[in-house]
């Protein structure tokens, strides 16, 4: 057994530490911001191109955003490695590895013409698991992934209602609910450094 | 209270790996204070009782090992912070 001043010193103890180490809770965040974004950027040029708001080559602009993505996480995977990991970074490469592979599935899929998922069934898959990841972190208290989480729900809902608008309605969500999302975080982490 | 968590290293690393999915043990030795031998002997334990969990991997070809905290390290380690918390309310004010 430890008497009143152990205990003191033990607690205060841990006190520092977690006060040090909580900012780490929110690494990972920027992985939401730059897929939100680019996620949002495909659904967009996409229904802009079908709606034919936009020349079809614009849909380069949507590879790019995708393409810059994925440099970006191979970037930050090799700089931080595979020494620390944090909660948000696990779950969302989780998710994405699955996303990923499901999402190229229907689009190659549609590639060939198949349209069993529509137009937008890619882009529909992709917010959906990003809803699922949004959501799976929210189960552990963040209040923050809980509100991201509805707002990408609430972007398929649209989307399912009004086919036609799916696009920016998705795009929308991607961006308010994942990047919007990420975005807070950083600004949680900076608040918790500070 | 939890007598695995009476040890001050001990203690100190399950904070550590509270906000952490995985942890090196070079992160943890940095964070802890302790020597090689120390925290190897105290990872061990908790490694032991299941409280933390190791995963050897190799890294640029150099083995290295990380941990990480179970479900069971972080009930017992809210578990001893209360009643260390308990201890403390109990004890008459100076």
């Amino acid at each position: 057994m430890i008497d009143g001043s152990e205990a003191r010193e033990h607690l205060a103890m841990v006190d520092r530490i977690v006060e040090r180490t909580s900012s780490r809770l929110n690494v990972g965040a920027e992985y939401f911001v730059v897929w939100g974004i680019a996620s949002a950027t495909m659904s967009l040029m996409y229904q802009l191109v079908a709606d034919r708001l936009v020349p079809t080559n614009s849909v380069a602009i949507a590879w790019a955003a995708g393409i810059a993505a994925v440099l970006f996480s191979i970037w930050r995977g090799k700089s931080v490695g595979q020494q620390r990991l944090t909660f948000l970074e696990r779950e969302f490469l989780t998710v994405l590895k699955v996303a990923m592979l499901v999402t190229f599935v229907v689009f190659v899929i549609e590639l060939f013409g198949a349209n069993i998922f529509g137009p937008i069934g890619p882009a529909s898959i992709w917010s959906f698991a990003a809803s699922i990841v949004v959501l799976y972190i929210a189960m552990h208290g963040n209040r923050r992934a809980l509100i991201g989480g509805i707002v990408l729900v609430a972007s398929l809902a649209v989307a399912n209602l009004y086919p036609s608008f799916a696009g920016y309605a998705l795009s929308a969500g991607m961006l308010l609910g994942y990047a919007g999302f990420g975005i807070v975080e950083l600004l949680a982490a900076g608040r918790n450094a500070g | 209270m939890d007598d695995l968590l009476l040890s001050k290293i001990r203690l100190a690393v399950v904070a550590e790996l509270l906000a952490s999915e995985w942890a090196s043990f070079s992160e943890l030795q940095k964070s802890v204070g302790a020597t090689n031998g120390n925290l190897s002997s105290h990872l061990g334990k908790l490694v032991e009782s299941g409280y933390v969990e190791e995963e050897k991997l190799f890294l640029d070809r150099r083995p290295h090992s990380r941990y990480r905290l179970t479900s069971l390290g972080r009930e017992r380690m809210i578990a001893h912070v209360r009643s260390l918390q308990l201890l403390l309310e109990k004890e008459p004010q100076s």
